[in-house]
């Protein structure tokens, strides 16, 4: 009875033992695999609005709009007479006409406000590359300026 | 070594002067995410402390959170004074260090929230992996190189105008908090070497004893290394040790221009 009881015991040990090296994994797979799944972690939508890399942003998403608008503007005036279409100044002046008013100031306001704050602020870029006002306090005072010039010559470039 | 153990984290100690202190709640959002369990995503735990037993800074609540609630949060600190630079994190949406990031005072029960430097790969919860970051470091051969050899037993002499200046540069303690704030480095942390290891750069260029100037403004003449940075900012802005990356590539940038 004893031996029969010691020989379960035993079986049961080896089992245990044999058992071990197949659940456990290397280290090297372990390591691996969480090499292969690891993230990124959260950056532009965790990170705090600071005037410094929004107004960078800006500057660069006014440059493409305006830019681009203005390459594709061009493009089309130049293929307009291929296709039959009539792209002169009077014929997009009189289709402009029956835009209504508040939707023809929000888009003149896009533009205008683009066009004003990418010019201004690519003068601060030109100022900085002087290596003058490069400090935090430079950062504050060239983006104000730019920010009221901006303001001023959209609603110049608006209504005006 | 027990003894020891519990010297280091006295931060969380001290019960017996909370006993006179009135109860003061603060949630922590820390982001967490473990490599044993891969497959599932990064997300945000909550934790919440009363900060009448809970020492000043940030990092004396992380600690407290790993002695006391759950210790398999996970995150480096060693000198809790700010001159390791391994605690460097981002702390309610700004990078710095939280060893000497004052827990803020009580707004109405806002929570703080922390996540690891961005856009890293994370290693394990609040840890980033800085393999690459070193990497970078290193190609800038941060040290002195001279090309006469001159006396070996003689020291090489600076006047202090020319000691000033590395004044502002030597301070860094590489802790990326101003690389991982930088949008350019985000997108283009591969090719460009970012506002810390500039800053390096420029540390070695400005030193009056270093005779391999040519050759490091060499390895910067490409349209990426020093060249992806449009004087965004974010560096200077979030330096925990006030220093000016932003400026020290201006001048890398304007040296380039020169020679």
């Amino acid at each position: 009875m004893f031996a029969a009881r010691k020989a379960e015991a035993k079986t049961e040990a080896e089992t245990e033992l044999k058992a071990e090296p197949e659940t456990v994994e290397p280290q090297s797979v372990v390591a691996a695999r969480a090499l292969k799944h690891r993230p990124v972690s959260p950056h532009l939508s965790i990170y705090q609005p600071q005037m410094s890399w929004v107004m960078s942003g800006l500057h660069r998403n006014m440059g493409v709009l305006v830019g681009g608008g203005a390459y594709l503007w061009a493009a089309a005036y130049g293929l307009a007479p291929l296709v039959g279409a009539d792209l002169s100044s009077v014929a997009v002046a009189g289709a402009l006409a029956t835009v209504p008013a508040p939707l023809l100031l929000a888009a003149k306001a896009l533009v205008a406000g683009s066009l004003s704050f990418h010019s201004f602020n690519g003068i601060r870029h030109l100022w900085w590359d002087t290596g003058r006002s490069v400090t935090n306090q430079g950062v504050f005072n060239t983006g104000y300026a730019v920010i009221a010039a901006s303001v001023l010559a959209t609603g110049y470039l608006t209504f005006f | 070594m027990r003894q020891l153990a519990r010297r280091g984290f006295a931060a969380s100690a001290a019960p017996h002067m909370a006993a006179e202190k009135p109860a003061n709640p603060k949630t922590f959002k820390i982001y967490r995410w473990n490599p044993d369990k891969p497959a599932e995503k990064p997300r945000m735990q909550e934790y919440t402390l009363d900060l009448s037993r809970t020492g000043p800074m940030v990092l004396d609540a992380l600690i407290k959170i790993k002695n006391e609630v759950d210790t398999t949060l996970t995150f480096r600190r060693s000198c809790r004074e700010g001159i390791c630079g391994s605690c460097a994190m981002n702390i309610d949406g700004k990078n710095t260090l939280a060893c000497i990031t004052h827990i803020p005072k009580d707004e109405g029960g806002k929570s703080i929230t922390i996540y690891p430097l961005p856009h890293m790969f994370v290693v394990k919860d609040l840890v980033p992996d800085m393999t690459y970051f070193y990497k970078q470091y290193a190609s800038i051969k941060p040290w002195l190189q001279r090309k006469d050899e001159g006396d070996a037993s003689k020291e090489i002499l600076q006047s202090p105008e020319e000691r000033k200046k590395l004044d502002g540069l030597y301070e860094c303690i590489l802790c990326a908090c101003c690389s991982t704030a930088c949008p350019s480095y985000w997108w283009n942390q591969d090719v460009y070497l970012g506002p810390s290891i500039l800053l390096q750069a420029y540390r070695w260029m400005a030193d009056s004893r270093d005779q391999s100037l040519p050759e490091r403004l060499e390895q910067m003449e490409n349209a990426f290394s020093v060249y992806r940075c449009h004087t965004i900012m974010n560096c200077t802005r979030t330096c925990p040790k006030h220093l000016n990356p932003g400026l020290a590539i201006a001048q890398i940038k304007l040296l380039l221009a020169k020679n």
